[in-house]
């Protein structure tokens, strides 16, 4: 993998009210995803990320040039994919592309080579020339994100949540060196081949945690829901190794589990022995409040930890 | 491999989209057929023969149909989303979007007034500056009447028209001839033909040339300012 930078900001502050300057580095070949709904600054931070937007303070560099990424000779090197995307009326999948390549660049002649690779790379081959407007919200990302790869850019700034479709053209755009940028509205919309995750509330980007962390942390707060037939007595429930705070739901119950493949084993074993049948299990994952919550608790002010005192040798 | 954008194509794109926007509207259609009519009915009395107010109307009132709530629709904003953010920049869309309705106006007026000065000892060179400029500051004032009066210039705009066509004596008076840049063309045909109008003509080329170009400036930063949100 390339280690160059292809993104960085200096001194930004996202808005009026950010605590501190978000130091952020975006590495060639990497894919970073901004954890947070409409309500955090994750969207608003993805368009100053693209340069669509001016921030507060600061500026956000392009790769190794020191190019400020809102000057023009920054066009083309970062692309920004937006998830209400449309086409004036009438346009076409091939129209939009074709007018998405001549302003990128390409000849007539590479432009029907290209849009071939593009359509079959994308799996748009069937809609060539179906209307824009009229496609499913899957099928018009993908053409957008199409559109956003005429020309070859360093960086790529996503507004999810994007389809599943893509994740795969993701992992291949980042093994060809690109930087990848997601703004995502929950944790289960992230792709596996993510790198890091920056948790965002309204004011900041609170934590960046790497995608082992997130996982760890996930599967200790994801809550399961399982309901059961006849109804399950809560006693038992509750002698369920490794169940925590368990609350009582119709039809069932929803519980802590820090496991789970042991958490399913067990239940499966519960209702065999109790001589009842599972009829509903939901495994949901943590909100982005609890992860927040979970990652940035010992940062709270308090006791001092006692592995400084040691440190210290007191 | 950094090439450059291909601008024809990019314009040609434009050309199309912004015609069958355009087209889609019935407002559009109906101005164009109704301003020419109302012209000449409005007045009554008029001494303005029809031709020379059909050709004034055409290169004013088509490029202002033409572009009349462009720069507010869906279609634009999603040509400046694509557009914007490339190489080939704001103004691969800007251009076009301006060039198009100007061509409205000015190649249906123009070939009129060919067939008008024909028997007339041909054609004066103040038509072929007048008209462009004409047409051009049609739409500025379209575009510019529309970012600050909304639906209300569009009748303002019209009514101007309307008034610039009248014979009325008010409407003769000097200072009126060069203050309603509707009609230059209109008194400059007239000066042709030696009928009513107050200046030689080199006078209402010199206004629509000053005009033309000072309200396409403050357009084009209308324009550029109101696309997807980048400045730079």
């Amino acid at each position: 993998m390339d280690s160059s930078v292809h993104l960085s900001t200096e001194e930004l502050y996202i808005t009026g009210e950010s605590d501190e300057p978000l130091d952020l580095a975006v590495l060639a070949g990497s894919m970073i995803v901004l954890l947070g709904n409409d309500e955090t600054i994750a969207p608003d931070l993805a368009l100053i990320l693209a340069g669509r937007r001016a921030p507060a303070s600061g500026i956000v560099r392009l790769g190794d040039d020191d190019l400020d990424v809102r000057s023009h000779n920054a066009r083309g090197r970062v692309e920004y994919v937006s998830c209400d995307f449309s086409c004036p009326p009438g346009m076409t999948v091939s129209g939009h592309l074709s007018l998405a390549s001549a302003a990128a660049g390409y000849s007539k002649k590479d432009t029907r080579d290209v849009l071939s690779q593009l359509y079959t790379w994308c799996s748009l081959e069937n809609c060539i020339d179906e209307k824009v407007n009229e496609l499913s919200p899957d099928d018009r990302y993908l053409t957008a994100f199409a559109a956003a790869c005429l020309p070859i850019p360093d960086v790529f700034v996503l507004q999810g949540p994007f389809p599943e479709k893509l994740h795969p053209l993701l992992e291949d755009i980042c093994q060809g060196g690109c930087a990848v940028i997601a703004s995502l509205p929950e944790v289960h919309c992230i792709p596996q081949s993510t790198d890091r995750i920056a948790i965002c509330d309204s004011d900041d980007v609170r934590q960046i945690v790497r995608l082992g962390e997130l996982s760890d942390a996930c599967s200790h707060l994801m809550r399961l829901q399982v309901r059961f037939f006849p109804v399950l007595p809560r006693a038992v429930m509750e002698s369920l190794p490794g169940a925590r705070n368990v609350l009582a739901i119709h039809g069932g119950y929803e519980f802590l589990h820090t496991g789970l493949s042991t958490a399913v084993t067990n239940l499966v074993n519960l209702a065999r022995a109790n001589s009842r049948q599972i009829t509903g299990l939901e495994v949901k994952p943590p909100s982005n409040s609890e992860l927040m919550e979970y990652f940035t608790v010992d940062d709270e002010p308090g006791e001092a930890d006692l592995f400084c005192a040691e440190g210290l040798d007191i | 491999m950094r090439r450059r954008p291909g601008y024809l194509r990019i314009y040609a794109s434009v050309f199309r989209y912004m015609s069958e926007w355009a087209l889609r509207r019935q407002l559009f259609i109906w101005i164009l057929l109704a301003a020419p009519l109302i012209a000449w009915i409005l007045p009554g009395q008029t001494s303005v023969p029809f031709l020379p107010l059909v050709i004034s109307c055409i290169t004013y009132c088509g490029p202002a149909a033409f572009i009349a709530g462009w720069r507010c629709s869906s279609a634009r904003s999603n040509l400046a989303d694509i557009l914007f953010s490339t190489k080939a920049g704001k103004y691969s869309l800007i251009l076009p979007e301006i060039l198009l309705p100007v061509l409205a106006g000015v190649l249906p007026a123009l070939g009129l007034a060919i067939l008008w000065t024909a028997g007339r000892g041909g054609f004066p060179w103040q038509l072929w500056v007048v008209i462009p400029f004409a047409s051009l500051t049609a739409v500025s004032i379209t575009i510019l009447l529309e970012k600050y009066l909304h639906q209300t210039g569009y009748m303002l705009n019209l009514l101007a028209f309307m008034a610039q066509a009248s014979t009325a004596s008010w409407v003769l008076s000097p200072v009126f001839q060069l203050m309603i840049p509707q009609g230059y063309v209109l008194w400059t045909l007239r000066w042709i033909d030696g009928s009513g109008a107050a200046y030689h003509g080199d006078m209402y080329v010199f206004a629509a040339v000053i005009q033309g170009i000072g309200l396409i400036l403050l357009t084009v930063k209308v324009l550029s300012d109101s696309g997807m949100n980048r400045s730079a």
